[in-house]
C-alpha cells in the first residue's frame, strides 16, 4: 500500500502535464455534476422537506374550451370545501387565500404577503414553528401566525407574541394579535406567505366566493396514502355532476382533479424538461471527464508498459499490479473530487446570485454531500482505473521490452480511446449547439416584435389594491399626464407583465351555426389604451371616449342595446371571420350584445411561451379596479420613475407604490427564470466542451509524443513542418468529424423539443448546427496544433536520438 | 559537393556542456564513397545528421553544392532533404503501421508528381534491392536483412545526389551485411555520393576514403586509390 502510494506521488510528480490535465479535467467535471445535481435537487426537493406535504393533494381545474387555454389551474372557488365537507363528512382539507394586505405602523405603509387559511393549516401542513401554538392561534378569529421576518421587522428583539399590529385586508382595517410565530420561507417552498390570519368568509368574502367556475384560493385535500387520492378522483367527477354542472358549468367543458403538492413546483412540463436536461447536462460532462480520464490513464499506461515489464520479470503478480493502479486511480480522483469541491463551493454563491437559487452544500445531515461524493469516488475510481490496469497487467513482458516503439495498448486500445473521443465530442458538439440555440431563442425573445414597443412605457402595478378612492385615482391620472415627457397614459385591466383578473367569457355569432363559441380574454381597457401602447389598427378604428356607443359604463348589465368592441387578430380566425376588415360592424353574443368596431393586432403582454389568447377589448370610462395605470414617455427612464413615485406619494401617501419600467416588469415575470437556466446550461456546456479539449490535449501529447520518433523519420524524408501538422491533426479530426454526425440528430431532437415549449419560437435553422460545429472542429484544431506545433517543429536528429 | 568549415557542434543540457564536434574541416567530392569511423561517442552519428541537416552545428560553416546552410529556413532544408538525400539508418526506422511498400514510397510522399511514377519508380527502387516479393508485408514481419534492404530502397527511391548511411550493416549479420554493402558499391558506381559511418573495417575498406574520429575530432584520412 505505502509503496503504492509512493509509486503514485512519483508518478504525478513526474509526469506534471498528465497529472495535471488528468485532476483538472476530472475536477472540473465533477465540479459541474456537483453543482447540477445541488440544483436537481433543489428543483425536485421542494415541498418535501415540509412534514405531511406528501399527504397533501391540490384540487385543479381544466377547461376544455375553444380558445381557452388547457393548463390546469390550482385555483378553486371559495367555497369547495365546505360543499365537499357536506357530501364527505370525513374528508380532511384546509385553504389557502392569498389576500392583498398593507400593514400600517405608525407613518410607515408596507405590502406584506398574508393568507386567510383554515384553523387546521399548520397540522396539515408541518412548517417549523419557534414560538407559539399555529393551530391554537388561528382558533381566535383575531389572532394571527406570523414568521420570523415578520417578527423582527415589526417587534424588533422583544417577544411578538401577544403583541397587536394594524392591518388593511382588502381596503378595510382590522388589527390581529399575534398568537405564534413560524420560521421563515424557504426558497424551496411553493406556497409562502409571511402573515396568516383565519378563515374568515364574512370578513373577506365577496359575492364570488361561493360561484363555480371563479377561481378565489388554493384548495388542498388531505389522503393518507396516493392510493386514497386517486380513489377520491372518481369522487370528484361524481360531486361535479350532482353540485357543478348547470347552466353555468357544463359537463365536458370543465373539470377537477388532484395534483400532489409536491408535484406542483414542476408541474409544468417545461420546467421539468428544463431540470431533466440540466441534470442530464450534469452527468454528461461528468461522463465526458470520466472518459478523459480513461484515455489519459490508458494511454500513460503504455508509457509505463515497461515499467510495468520490468516489475514482471522480477516477479510481481497481476493481482499487485492491478492494485497498484486501482489505488493511483482512486486516489487520483480523490484529489480531484476534493478540488472539484472546492470548486463547486466557489460556485455556489456565484450561481445563486445569478440565477436566484438557494443551492448550498451540506456536510452534515440528512442532505449530506459526503456519502455521494464517497460513492462517486469509489465509483470512477473503480471504472477509470480496471481498465489501464487490466491493460497494463495484460502486456506480455518480452513483446514490451523488445519493442522500440512505446506500446499504447495495440490496435484495441487506439481503437477504445478513438471511439470515447467520439462519445466524448458528440456530447460536447450537442452542448455546444444546444447553448447556440437557448442564446438564439433568447436575442429572438428578447428582439421580438411583441405588437407594441416596449422601451419607453412604465407600469404602476400598485393601483391594484382597491384601496384607493376613484377621486384619488383621477387626480393621480392628471398629474402623470402632467409629468414633463408622458405623451400617454392608459388606466387598463393588464399591462405587459401583469393581468389581475382573467376573464374568459364564451362568444357566438347569431346566425352562425356549425361553429362552437370560442371563449375569448375579456379585457376592459380605459382611455388611450391602444395609443399609449402604439397597437397597430388593421382594421376599423379605435375607441372614441365621444361615441357613447362605446363606453361600456353607459351599457350596465342588462341594458339594451350592443356596446362597442374590439377585437385582436387572433380572434378573427377563432370566430369564423375570413378577414379583419369582415369582422367590422358584426355584432357578437356573450356578456351581452357587442359589435366589433376595429381589430388590433396581437399584443403580447405574457411570456414568450404561452400563446396569445384571442381577445375582446371594451372601453369602461369608470376607474377600473384591479387595473394598472401604464405611461407612455421619453426620456430618461430613472428621472421618469422617481417623477412617477414622487406623484404617488404626494397624492396616496397612505399606500405603497409599487411600479416598474415595462421592460423589467417582463423580465421579472416571464424571461428571468429562462435567462437563469440558459446561463446554468451555458455554463454546463462551456465547461463539457473545455474538460472535451483537455482530454484532447493530453491525448494529442500521448499521441505525440509516441510518434516522436516516427516524426523524425518523416522529416529527415523531407516532410515540412505542416506536413507533420497535417499528419496529426487529421487523426485527430476524424473522430471529431464523426462526433458531429451523432450530435447532430441529438441535438435535432433536443432542441426541437426544446423550442416546442415556446409559443413565439425560432426556427431549427441548419446554421446553429454548423457555426456549433465548425466551433467545436476549430477548437478542436487548436488544441491539437497546439501540443503538436513544438515536436513537429523540432530538429528531426533529435526526434530521432529520442528512445 | 560539401565543405565543413570549422563545424562546432555542443550539446548544452541544464549545468554542463558536452561538445560533440570540434573545429570539423571535411570536404566531400561528388561521386565519393566516404566512411567515417570511430569508437562510440566520438561524434560520428552527430557529424551524419548535420551533413543530413536534420541537426544545426553550434558554429561553423556547411556547403551544400555551394550554397550555406545555415543561412536556409527548416521550409527549405524540408525540400532539399526531399529531393537531393536519402538516409539509411542503423536501426532501420520503418515506420511499423505501414507497409514495406508504403513505407518506400514515404520518400516521394512529399513531393509532387503523378501518383503513376511515383508506383513504378517504388516498384523499381524495391526491384533494385530485391525486396519486391515482400512489398505487402509489414516491417516486424522481416528479417534484419530485408528490413535495411527496404530501408535503402527508401533511400534511394528519390534518386539523391547523396546518401548518408548511419551503420547500416550495424545489425545485421555478416551475410546480409556484405549484401547491404554491395547494394552501397553498386549506387556509387552508378553515381551516387556516399557518406557511410561505420563500426567495420572490412566494410570501410570498401569505401573510396576512410576518416578516423576521436573526441569530435577527424585524426586522420585514408585515401584508397580508385
Amino acid at each position: 500500500m505505502t509503496s503504492a502510494l509512493t509509486s503514485f506521488y512519483r508518478s504525478l510528480i513526474r509526469h506534471k502535464l498528465f497529472a495535471a490535465l488528468n485532476i483538472g479535467g476530472l475536477a472540473l467535471g465533477i465540479a459541474v455534476f456537483l453543482v447540477l445535481y445541488l440544483f436537481v435537487r433543489f428543483e425536485t426537493g421542494f415541498d418535501r422537506w415540509i412534514p405531511g406535504a406528501d399527504q397533501l393533494y391540490v384540487i385543479q381545474e381544466t377547461y376544455h374550451m375553444e380558445g381557452y387555454p388547457e393548463t390546469p389551474s390550482p385555483y378553486t372557488m371559495g367555497a369547495e370545501l365546505d360543499h365537499l365537507h357536506a357530501d364527505y363528512p370525513q374528508l380532511s382539507g384546509t385553504r389557502f387565500w392569498p389576500l392583498t394586505t398593507i400593514v400600517r405602523q405608525g407613518t410607515a405603509n408596507n405590502r406584506e404577503d398574508l393568507v386567510a387559511v383554515d384553523p387546521n393549516y399548520f397540522q396539515l401542513m408541518g412548517l417549523p414553528v419557534i414560538a407559539g401554538d399555529p393551530s391554537r392561534a388561528l382558533a381566535d378569529a383575531n389572532t394571527m401566525v406570523i414568521t420570523q421576518r415578520i417578527a423582527t421587522a415589526y417587534f424588533g428583539a422583544q417577544s411578538p407574541l401577544g403583541r397587536m399590529l394594524p392591518l388593511v385586508i382588502e381596503g378595510t382595517s382590522y388589527t390581529y394579535r399575534v398568537g405564534a410565530v413560524i420560521a421563515d420561507n424557504r426558497k424551496d417552498q411553493s406556497y409562502t406567505a409571511d402573515i396568516y390570519v383565519p378563515m374568515n368568509r364574512a370578513r373577506f368574502g365577496s359575492e364570488w366566493f361561493d360561484h363555480w367556475g371563479s377561481t378565489s384560493l388554493i384548495t388542498f385535500l388531505h389522503f393518507p396514502d396516493p392510493a386514497a387520492a386517486r380513489a377520491f378522483q372518481t369522487e370528484l367527477n361524481r360531486f361535479a355532476e350532482r353540485r357543478v354542472f348547470g347552466e353555468n358549468m357544463k359537463k365536458g367543458e370543465w373539470e377537477q382533479s388532484l395534483r400532489p403538492l409536491t408535484a406542483h413546483h414542476l408541474f409544468n412540463a417545461g420546467d421539468r424538461a428544463v431540470v431533466t436536461t440540466l441534470g442530464a447536462v450534469g452527468a454528461l460532462t461528468l461522463l465526458i471527464a470520466i472518459v478523459n480520464y480513461i484515455n489519459l490513464a490508458t494511454a500513460r499506461a503504455g508509457l509505463r508498459a515497461r515499467e510495468v515489464a520490468v516489475r514482471k520479470v522480477l516477479g510481481g503478480t497481476r493481482r499487485a499490479l492491478v492494485r497498484q493502479f486501482l489505488i493511483e486511480a482512486v486516489a487520483t480522483v480523490a484529489i480531484a473530487a476534493l478540488i472539484g469541491l472546492a470548486l463547486a463551493e466557489l460556485a455556489v454563491p456565484f450561481l445563486n446570485s445569478l440565477g436566484g437559487l438557494n443551492l448550498g452544500i451540506r456536510y452534515w445531515g440528512t442532505d449530506s454531500i459526503v456519502p455521494p461524493l464517497v460513492l462517486l469516488v469509489l465509483l470512477v475510481g473503480g471504472i477509470a482505473g480496471l481498465y489501464p490496469a487490466a491493460i497494463l497487467a495484460g502486456f506480455r513482458p518480452a513483446a514490451v521490452l523488445a519493442s522500440a516503439r512505446a506500446p499504447g495498448g495495440g490496435k484495441a486500445g487506439a481503437r477504445l480511446r478513438t471511439g470515447l473521443v467520439i462519445v466524448q465530442f458528440a456530447i460536447a458538439i450537442a452542448f455546444a449547439i444546444g447553448t447556440t440555440v437557448m442564446t438564439a431563442q433568447a436575442n429572438h425573445v428578447r428582439a421580438a416584435d411583441l405588437g407594441f414597443r416596449r422601451d419607453g412605457l412604465y407600469v404602476v402595478r400598485s393601483l391594484n389594491t382597491g384601496a384607493l378612492l376613484p377621486e384619488q385615482k383621477w387626480a393621480l391620472m392628471r398629474a402623470w399626464a402632467a409629468l414633463p415627457g408622458v405623451s400617454h397614459l392608459t388606466l387598463a385591466q393588464n399591462a405587459p407583465g401583469d393581468q389581475s383578473l382573467t376573464n374568459f367569457s364564451s362568444i357566438n355569432r347569431p346566425g352562425m351555426q356549425g361553429i362552437r363559441s370560442p371563449s375569448l380574454m375579456d379585457i376592459r381597457v380605459g382611455e388611450g389604451y391602444f395609443e399609449t401602447f402604439g397597437a397597430h389598427l388593421i382594421a376599423g378604428r379605435l375607441f372614441d371616449k365621444a361615441r357613447p356607443a362605446d363606453d361600456l359604463a353607459l351599457h350596465p348589465k342588462g341594458s339594451a342595446g350592443a356596446v362597442n368592441t374590439i377585437i385582436n387578430r387572433s380572434a378573427v380566425g377563432l370566430l369564423g371571420f375570413r378577414s379583419p376588415q369582415e369582422a367590422i360592424g358584426k355584432q357578437v353574443e356573450g356578456n351581452g350584445t357587442m359589435t366589433i368596431i376595429g381589430v388590433v393586432d396581437d399584443l403580447r403582454f405574457r411570456g414568450p411561451r404561452e400563446a396569445i389568447s384571442g381577445t375582446f377589448y371594451r372601453y369602461d370610462s369608470r376607474p377600473l379596479n384591479d387595473a394598472f395605470v401604464t405611461l407612455r414617455y421619453a426620456g430618461d427612464p430613472q428621472r421618469m420613475a422617481d417623477a412617477v413615485e414622487a406623484t404617488w406619494k404626494r397624492i396616496a401617501p397612505a399606500e405603497p407604490f409599487n411600479g416598474r419600467t415595462v421592460e423589467e416588469n417582463l423580465y421579472k415575470a416571464y424571461y428571468e427564470q429562462d435567462t437563469q437556466r440558459t446561463r446554468l446550461f451555458t455554463m454546463g456546456a462551456v465547461l463539457a466542451i473545455g474538460i472535451g479539449c483537455i482530454g484532447l490535449y493530453g491525448l494529442a501529447a500521448f499521441d505525440t509524443t509516441r510518434r516522436i520518433k516516427e516524426i523524425g523519420i518523416r522529416k529527415a524524408l523531407g516532410a515540412s513542418t505542416r506536413d507533420v501538422l497535417q499528419l496529426l491533426v487529421a487523426k485527430f479530426l476524424r473522430p471529431v468529424l464523426l462526433a458531429n454526425l451523432i450530435a447532430w440528430p441529438l441535438a435535432w431532437v433536443a432542441m426541437q423539443r426544446w423550442l416546442s415549449t415556446f409559443d413565439d419560437r425560432i426556427g431549427l435553422s441548419p446554421a446553429y448546427f454548423l457555426l456549433a460545429s465548425a466551433i467545436a472542429v476549430l477548437i478542436a484544431v487548436a488544441t491539437v496544433i497546439g501540443q503538436s506545433w513544438r515536436v513537429a517543429r523540432a530538429e528531426p536528429a533529435r526526434a530521432l536520438r529520442y528512445e | 559537393m560539401i565543405q565543413l568549415n570549422a563545424i562546432h557542434r555542443a550539446y548544452r543540457s541544464d549545468e554542463v556542456e558536452t561538445t560533440a564536434l570540434a573545429e570539423i574541416d571535411l570536404t566531400v567530392a561528388a561521386g565519393e564513397f566516404l566512411a567515417i569511423m570511430g569508437p562510440s561517442g566520438c561524434g560520428k552519428s552527430t557529424l551524419l545528421n548535420i551533413l543530413g541537416t536534420i541537426d544545426r552545428p553550434t558554429s561553423g560553416a556547411y556547403l551544400f553544392e555551394g550554397e550555406d546552410i545555415a543561412k536556409v529556413p527548416e521550409a527549405q532544408l524540408a525540400k532539399l532533404r526531399r529531393d537531393r538525400l536519402g538516409f539509411v539508418f542503423q536501426s532501420f526506422n520503418l515506420i511499423d503501421e505501414l507497409t514495406i511498400a508504403e513505407n518506400v514510397a514515404l520518400a516521394l510522399a512529399y513531393r509532387s508528381m503523378p501518383s503513376r511514377e511515383k508506383r513504378e519508380r517504388v516498384d523499381a527502387a524495391m526491384d533494385r534491392v530485391g525486396i519486391a516479393h515482400r512489398r505487402n508485408h509489414h516491417p516486424h514481419q522481416l528479417s534484419g536483412g530485408q528490413q535495411q534492404r527496404a530501408a535503402i530502397a527508401r533511400a534511394i527511391v528519390g534518386e539523391p545526389r547523396l546518401i548518408l548511411a548511419d551503420e547500416p550493416t550495424g545489425n545485421l549479420d555478416t551475410e546480409n551485411g556484405a549484401q547491404v554493402m554491395d547494394i552501397l558499391t553498386r549506387l556509387n558506381a552508378d553515381g551516387a555520393t556516399i557518406v557511410m559511418v561505420t563500426h567495420s573495417p572490412a566494410h570501410a575498406d570498401i569505401a573510396k576514403r576512410t576518416v578516423h574520429m576521436l573526441d569530435g575530432r577527424i585524426l586522420s584520412a585514408v585515401r584508397r586509390a580508385a
